[in-house]
């Protein structure tokens, strides 16, 4: 081994403790900030998967205009060429139609403005999973389905009759009584506040004024669909925009598109993560600064030495930086184990926050945690920890640059 | 400079500046050592020994005068150029052994090898050379802590000699021994510097020097003495 790096590396140790303190520290923000990273993760994930399964999808198909103003009167041109494109994919796991409505929901006692799907309660159950976290009666019948939250609103059990008023096709304000068949707990409360269900065979020909295909609805604002492999999306997509020849003014869009939020979210936690880690390390920097600081007063003796027998003040600058590196990194792999055993422990029995529960449900999330795994994280954990061993270790080094042999080695 | 000697200073004066105004420490000093020499430096404490001997070494600068060590004036070099100039031609032996206490003995004495470029068997077969010849094989893996101030030394002198100098400057090396080990380090020394070729110069007021020495050097206030 090269004798400078080996000396170095003695010289850390020089002072057990004080270079243990800050090996130990190092180790223990790394650490934290390992699994900081590993639990935001988690958290976005979770957040991520359970708006997919709730109320995005992986992918839906839509009318461009319907995206822009939800007009009820912006129905999927060929909804049949998409669903025949979709059964015939490989990839294509299930899909379900949606009728998408904007209602008022009177009850006996109050009312609220609600979002009405009108779907095929089986289809939907296969791309979503609102459909199957009943917590009261069944998704499958003909009455109404509304989140918990919206039936403690309004004062709603079971059995109990609502009036939905909309608007339909032709523009004419239109009033259906319905029965409160289910109640569903979904994990969001804004979904659960607003997202009503009933059978597509029911409120098609009312929406239409028809009483036309009331088992095979034609018509559908939205078509939305699960592959079997999420990383595969972008290819299913491409694939299923070139099979269907005529589109119209339908559009295909991955839940990204839907839901640039989401997406975002990923970019923006991923450069948050770092900037956290940043500045926990930022903050180790000024530990590290302080140790070699005291390490070159203690070892002015010695250093005048060297450049005396002839150590070019370029190697005694080399030797300082060589130093406050491995000081630097000599944390940073235990706080990486140590952070990802915690996640590989913790990924697997959850972290709960039972505790804010309801907090957790306003915002998407159930109330457990599971951070997951973030090795793609080390390697620029490792080059911060570079750059700022690197920063930490230039006026100690600056320092021991400036001294003079003769000077530093009357320095008792 | 006359054409068989190694070192020589002419006319060397070194003033430091001082709140209660110039202090002279050496004053117009000039003298010349022949290769091979075994010389010292010798005076009461403070007439200039310690400073003369650091401006030999390049370690300090000279008011005025030059320092000619085997035919380069080092008194005209950059400071890059005359580290570069100690690493290859000076060795030094320090009062305080000043020994890299992380380093074991032969890593102390390999180290200058090692700023030499050499690659590490060279500097392995030439440590435990010296090392052999200073008297200490079988204390090559021992750190500094784990030997004695005389056996300390004698490393010092070993890695002094380690880069193959053409002048050795020892300043005051026994101070800090007993009787026994300064006896023992002389011989040592003599022996090398016999059997190397390599000349030494010390700077002392210990008469067991000086009555080893072949060539003495006697300052006083600065002044060299006839």
């Amino acid at each position: 081994m090269n004798l400078l790096l080996s000396m170095a590396w003695r010289n850390i140790w020089r002072s057990p403790w004080r270079s243990g303190v800050v090996v130990g520290a190092m180790a223990l923000g790394v650490w934290a900030g390992i699994f900081m990273m590993g639990l935001a993760q988690g958290v976005n994930d979770t957040r991520t998967a359970n708006a997919l399964d709730d109320y995005i999808g992986h992918a839906q198909i839509t009318d461009s205009s319907f995206i822009e103003n939800q007009e009820v009167q912006a129905l999927i041109a060929e909804p049949r060429a998409w669903t025949a494109a979709l059964d015939a994919h490989p990839e294509v796991e299930s899909w379900s139609e949606r009728l998408l409505i904007t209602a008022v929901m009177q009850s006996g006692a109050a009312s609220a403005p609600v979002q009405v799907l009108a779907v095929d309660p089986e289809r939907e159950a296969q791309v979503f999973k609102a459909p199957r976290r009943m917590h009261e009666g069944s998704f499958d019948s003909t009455g109404i389905t509304l989140g918990l939250k919206l039936a403690e609103q309004l004062g709603l059990g079971l059995d109990d009759r609502v009036v939905l008023t909309f608007q339909d096709l032709k523009g004419e304000i239109h009033s259906s009584l319905y029965k409160v068949s289910g109640i569903y707990d979904g994990i969001s409360n804004l979904v659960e506040g607003i997202q009503v269900y009933v059978p597509i065979a029911e409120l098609a020909p009312e929406l239409l004024g028809t009483v036309d295909s009331l088992s095979q609805p034609v018509v559908a604002h939205q078509i939305h669909f699960r592959v079997r492999n999420l990383d595969s999306l972008d290819q299913t997509v491409g694939e299923l925009t070139a099979a269907v020849i005529n589109p119209g003014s339908s559009v295909l869009r991955t839940w990204r598109g839907i839901s640039p939020d989401l997406r975002y979210a990923d970019e923006v936690l991923a450069q948050s993560l770092l900037l956290f880690m940043a500045v926990i390390l930022f903050a180790m920097a000024f530990g590290i600064l302080n140790t070699m600081l005291m390490a070159i007063l203690e070892r002015t003796r010695e250093l005048g030495m060297l450049m005396a027998i002839g150590m070019t003040r370029r190697k005694v600058f080399r030797l300082v930086v060589l130093e406050t590196f491995l000081l630097s990194f000599a944390g940073m792999p235990i706080g990486m184990l140590l952070g990802h055993l915690t996640i590989a422990v913790t990924s697997r029995s959850g972290i709960s926050l039972a505790g804010v529960e309801k907090g957790m449900a306003e915002l998407g999330l159930q109330s457990t945690i599971y951070p997951v795994p973030v090795p793609e994280y080390f390697l620029p954990v490792a080059l911060l920890v570079a750059v700022l061993g690197l920063l930490s270790s230039l006026y100690p080094a600056r320092k021991a640059l400036k001294l003079n042999p003769i000077e530093s080695m009357r320095v008792l | 400079m006359t054409n068989q000697a190694l070192l020589s200073v002419q006319n060397v004066v070194k003033t430091y500046e001082s709140t209660a105004g110039p202090v002279h420490a050496v004053c117009g000093v000039s003298l010349e050592l022949q290769r091979g020499a075994f010389a010292a430096l010798v005076g009461p404490s403070g007439c200039g020994k310690t400073t003369l001997l650091n401006a030999i070494g390049g370690l300090d600068s000279v008011t005025s005068g030059q320092i000619w060590i085997d035919g380069t004036e080092i008194t005209g070099l950059s400071d890059r150029k005359v580290i570069e100039f100690r690493l290859h031609r000076i060795g030094f032996v320090f009062q305080a052994f000043n020994l890299v206490p992380v380093l074991n003995a032969w890593e102390n004495v390999a180290f200058v090898m090692e700023l030499q470029g050499l690659g590490i068997k060279a500097r392995r077969d030439r440590a435990y050379e010296l090392l052999s010849a200073v008297g200490l094989s079988g204390k090559e893996i021992q750190r500094p802590a784990q030997l004695s101030g005389g056996q300390q030394q004698r490393v010092a002198v070993a890695r002094a000699l380690a880069s193959r100098p053409s002048l050795v400057l020892a300043d005051e090396p026994t101070a800090n021994l007993d009787s026994k080990s300064t006896d023992r380090l002389l011989e040592i020394m003599r022996e090398l510097n016999q059997k190397e070729g390599t000349t030494f110069l010390f700077s002392t007021h210990d008469p067991r020097v000086i009555n080893r020495a072949e060539v003495l050097f006697q300052l006083e206030d600065g002044r060299l003495q006839a």
